[in-house]
């Protein structure tokens, strides 16, 4: 009987056996067969266990008074397509220290960047890839020269051409960590 | 009752010619009266007919196309099972299902499915095996053997015996 179900086992072809939240969802929201895209988890699970994609986070920086290096982190979201979502960042009025942001979501839904704006809303610098993803997230970075006394914008919206699932998740959370490296 | 000397004459004719016609018939048969005693000496055996070259051809041409067939499902089925074991998941594997784990769990769907074509053709390839052997079998054939007799001369007499090749 053994032998007659280990004979079994060999001829007979195998199909994956992956459990709801084993995988983080891929871009565009996709999953392995038979699962969906947990909105708010970003794993992937049965139909049933689907919840609505949720953010609810309101991203603020403090105040940087000084050039001493520090790392601060917030948290935010971008509702749609077009949306933006902005923090303000002003520099010491003593120093312009080099700062770097590193924006962090997740690449199940719609790929964010981050655009640095000066006085007037001219664009300094603008965000790129900087990490492979990995655990379900990927990092958009972006680093400029502060002026002293400066206040910068830090403006989050989609990035151009990245896919949206045809518009079903235009939409992201995200974590922005703001890095004061040096005068 | 009285008869005719034509009737007593037709009469003795029938009965002659009744009795002298199966010493006639046995004379010009040549008959072998041991035929009785050989007979016993024959030996009969049922023999297997060689089938035709064409039938091995046959024959050989659909053992090997199971072993084919077989071969590529098992192939096709290791494929399978590799993938599986790549992508089976019971807990969080902390990885994405991106383009290349879709690629992957493609990959052991097709070699899922041709495993099944595999196997399929090996079943029907060993069920025409079978009815091949069946339909191609020629039969068997009746062989006798005479005996050759063989006679030894020996000091006083000789010994006298039998041998059947075969």
């Amino acid at each position: 009987m053994r032998a007659w179900l280990a004979s079994f086992a060999l001829v007979a072809a195998c199909t994956p056996q992956i459990e709801g939240g084993s995988y983080y969802c891929g871009p565009d929201e996709s999953c392995p067969p038979d699962e969906r895209c947990d909105g708010a988890t970003n794993l992937c699970v049965v139909p049933s266990d689907v919840t609505a994609f949720a953010c609810a986070d309101v991203p603020t920086l403090p105040v940087i008074t000084s050039c001493t290096p520090a790392k601060t982190e917030t948290h935010g979201c971008v509702w749609t397509a077009d949306g933006h979502t902005q923090v303000t960042l002003a520099m010491p009025a003593d120093c312009g220290p080099r700062v770097e942001a590193q924006l962090i979501f997740p690449i199940a839904f719609m790929p964010l960047q981050t655009t640095v704006r000066g006085a007037g809303g001219a664009a300094v610098a603008t965000s790129s890839a900087c990490s492979a993803p990995h655990g379900g997230v990927t990092a958009s970075c972006v680093a400029f020269d502060g002026m002293p006394g400066q206040t910068y914008t830090l403006d989050i919206a989609s990035a151009p051409g990245g896919p949206t699932c045809d518009g079903a998740c235009a939409f992201n959370r995200f974590a922005l960590t703001v890095s004061i490296l040096r005068p | 009752m009285s008869s005719s000397p034509w009737v007593r004459w037709a009469s003795l004719i029938a009965i002659a010619a009744a009795v002298a016609t199966p010493i006639s018939a046995a004379r010009a048969g040549d008959v072998d009266y041991f035929k009785g005693s050989t007979k016993g000496n024959t030996v009969t055996f049922e023999h297997a007919k060689d089938r035709s070259p064409g039938a091995h051809w046959l024959l050989g041409g659909l053992l090997a196309g199971v072993a084919v067939s077989a071969g590529i499902g098992a192939y096709y089925t290791i494929d399978s099972h590799d993938v599986a074991n790549q992508l089976g998941a019971k807990t969080l594997t902390g990885k994405t299902w991106d383009a290349d784990a879709q690629a992957t769990y493609d990959r052991g769907h097709r070699a899922r499915v041709r495993a099944g074509v595999a196997y399929g053709a090996a079943g029907a390839l060993a069920i025409a095996f079978v009815i091949a052997l069946w339909q191609t079998d020629p039969g068997e054939e009746s062989v006798e053997l005479q005996p050759t007799a063989m006679v030894e001369p020996t000091a006083g007499g000789a010994i006298v015996g039998a041998a059947w090749g075969f």
